[in-house]
């Protein structure tokens, strides 16, 4: 399948500068030319769609106050790809936390159709096959599941994948073995 | 020669391999004990198959992407936080902030800094009279003193002079 023409493509640095120099229409086009890819990534990491769009307004907010920290030492894209994952993994340790603490299952964490969806129709003719590897992967660890939904869902490379995290290509290999070979048992243990 | 297939291709390489990640050496390597041993090659087809899955997950998430909510609404929270401007670099927030709170310290130091104990107290018993106090070697300038006057002689303050017939002292002078 061909690469997603948005993911991983660097916008011209003259548009992060004038972001840095506070242009808001500079921050405009950043947002057009990242948002949906954001929202997608979240969106694959939380399984909440309202949930990635209110990331991506918290992550432009943040962004907003951070980004004269940006050195153009590592690619504009792993940069902020990075903050949006570090943002998702708080939020699924903040899940984590209710369900322990108050034994809240948050709504979203069921693989199904939220009644804020959209678009429930599209994802009522999910296949059960869909619907095993949606919910198994939610289930696997969220430091493997970061590299599957980097790698299957926006087709990165593994070195790609390692500046986004900021680890070794190495730890992008076995981060992905041990996420394909747990997300396999899960959906086996799915489908029955 | 018969292969040797007592050993198989780890897991982590032949994730590797799906992902086209591995060395043109590596991948040759693979491919030839692929080509030899059912069990590694059924355990690359259950990697495809997973692969196929998430084919089919990441078409209906394309394929079902709303537009992105308008721009507006985040510009018009930029512009009503106070601060958030990338004009001012976040090494300059942090440095007023430490110096704010540097001031701030200072000045309550300065209000609820503990007074020494006095140690001593002379009562003035006649006058005219005049204190004089040493700190150090600076001599300070006398101070007009009234009879009953309590002159309190704090432990900074290194000597107190004043002539003996015009005070006492609530303990001994020596």
């Amino acid at each position: 399948m061909a690469r997603s023409p948005r993911f991983f493509q660097e916008i011209d640095p003259s548009i992060v500068r004038r972001s840095q120099r506070g242009e808001m229409e500079a921050f405009k086009e950043l947002y057009l030319f990242y948002g949906a890819a954001v929202r997608r990534l979240a969106q694959s990491l939380l399984n909440d769609r309202e949930e990635a769009n209110d990331l991506l307004h918290d992550l432009f907010l943040r962004l907003y106050e951070r980004i004269t920290d940006y050195r153009f030492e590592a690619p504009f894209a792993a940069w902020l790809y990075r903050s949006a994952v570090n943002l998702c993994l708080d939020r699924l340790r903040s899940r984590g936390r209710r369900k322990r603490y108050f034994g809240i299952l948050p709504a979203t964490s069921v693989v199904g159709i939220n009644d804020s969806d959209p678009r429930p129709a599209a994802e009522a003719q999910e296949s059960e096959q869909e619907r095993a590897v949606r919910a198994a992967l939610m289930r696997v660890p969220g430091r493997y599941r970061v590299c599957l939904i980097l790698r299957e869902i926006e087709d990165c490379s593994y070195e790609e994948i390692a500046a986004i995290l900021d680890v070794s290509v190495g730890t992008v290999r076995s981060r992905l073995s041990r996420g394909r070979k747990q997300l396999r048992k899960l959906i086996l243990e799915q489908l029955g | 020669m018969k292969p040797n297939l007592s050993f198989h291709i780890s897991h982590g390489k032949l994730s590797a391999y799906l992902d086209e990640e591995l060395s043109a050496k590596k991948r040759s390597r693979v491919e030839s004990h692929l080509g030899r041993c059912p069990q590694c090659r059924a355990r690359l087809r259950a990697l495809g198959e997973l692969r196929q899955a998430f084919y089919s997950l990441r078409a209906r998430l394309k394929s079902s992407e709303a537009p992105l909510p308008p721009w507006s609404g985040i510009e018009a929270e930029i512009r009503c936080s106070t601060g958030a401007s990338p004009l001012f670099p976040r090494w300059l927030k942090v440095a007023s902030g430490v110096s704010s709170a540097a001031v701030v310290a200072g000045a309550l130091y300065y209000y609820f800094k503990p007074v020494p104990p006095v140690t001593e107290l002379a009562v003035v018993s006649r006058e005219p009279a005049e204190l004089y106090q040493y700190v150090g070697d600076r001599l300070f300038a006398p101070e007009k003193l009234l009879v009953g006057d309590a002159v309190a002689i704090r432990p900074e303050l290194e000597e107190a002079v004043f002539p003996r017939e015009v005070y006492f002292h609530d303990r001994s002078w020596s």
